[in-house]
């Protein structure tokens, strides 16, 4: 009889770190290559697409966040005022 | 503590200002969203860094022990309702319909939904989110400036992207 498998709507644990950490640049060049191959083997073999489009997605906010980082710096006023205080 | 070593400490302070205090500033003003508390926030940071000077230890991470001190005064702050006006976000970009092509202005649009996505993130997620994705700071450097474990940090991140990634998409 054939193994009709459950549908799997839940990310890995693994794979759940693995994301964050591809995303945020805290692997090193062979370990995001290994990565690219565990979910392209995922997606290959048990047809699993929740890593690539979680990581799609991931990438796409970051975009999105970008645009809302400030590029402002402390009034000049306010290192006087504070080395005044302390002085 | 003789008047070379308070001239000392003094000097090494006045460095450690004039590295940090736009690192300082910024968060504060990612917290606060407005310019009059960040300033008065920053302030208050850097003179009570000043008082505990003597504890810190040089070989350790200042910009993370000064935003430490920074949170934790904002937090007290709030408890206090200090901040109790519910600002108009000072540096958010508001679309302007006769200046601003379509593309600017759906655009500005979307940066609008992001920021409101962000603001109604619980607390413990929305400073994950300004600390990493907008200051870019290590898990590392999160970790110690929050007070939790490196590994708290990637699950409380984790989590916030899935819920602005949740309240983001119905808008896409």
């Amino acid at each position: 009889m054939k193994n009709i498998q459950k549908e799997k709507t839940d990310i890995c644990p693994e794979c759940k770190d693995l994301i964050n950490e591809f995303i945020d640049h805290r692997m090193d060049f062979a370990s995001r290559h290994a990565f690219m191959e565990r979910i392209s083997r995922c997606r290959r073999e048990k047809g699993c697409y929740l890593c690539i489009e979680l990581l799609k997605s991931f990438m796409s906010l970051r975009k999105s966040l970008k645009s809302l980082k400030l590029d402002v710096s402390a009034p000049d006023w306010l290192m006087r005022k504070i080395l005044e205080k302390i002085q | 503590m003789t008047v070379r070593n308070n001239e000392e400490q003094l000097r090494k302070f006045e460095e450690y200002l004039r590295l940090y205090k736009d690192d300082v500033y910024r968060v504060a003003l990612y917290f606060t969203k407005n310019k009059d508390d960040a300033e008065d926030l920053t302030q208050d940071a850097f003179i009570r860094a000043y008082t505990f000077f003597n504890r810190f230890r040089h070989d350790t991470n200042f910009k993370a022990w000064i935003l430490k001190i920074m949170r934790n005064l904002y937090i007290t702050q709030v408890k206090k309702k200090r901040f109790t006006v519910e600002h108009q976000d000072e540096h958010m970009v508001m679309p302007d319909s006769n200046n601003n092509t379509e593309k600017q202005l759906l655009d500005s649009l979307r940066v609008m939904d992001v920021k409101k996505a962000i603001d109604l993130l619980p607390a413990e997620f929305k400073e994950i989110i300004i600390l990493c994705e907008l200051e870019g700071y290590s898990y590392e450097e999160i970790a110690k400036i929050i007070g939790i474990p490196v590994g708290t940090v990637r699950s409380r991140l984790h989590r916030a992207r899935l819920l602005l990634r949740e309240r983001l998409a119905v808008k896409q």
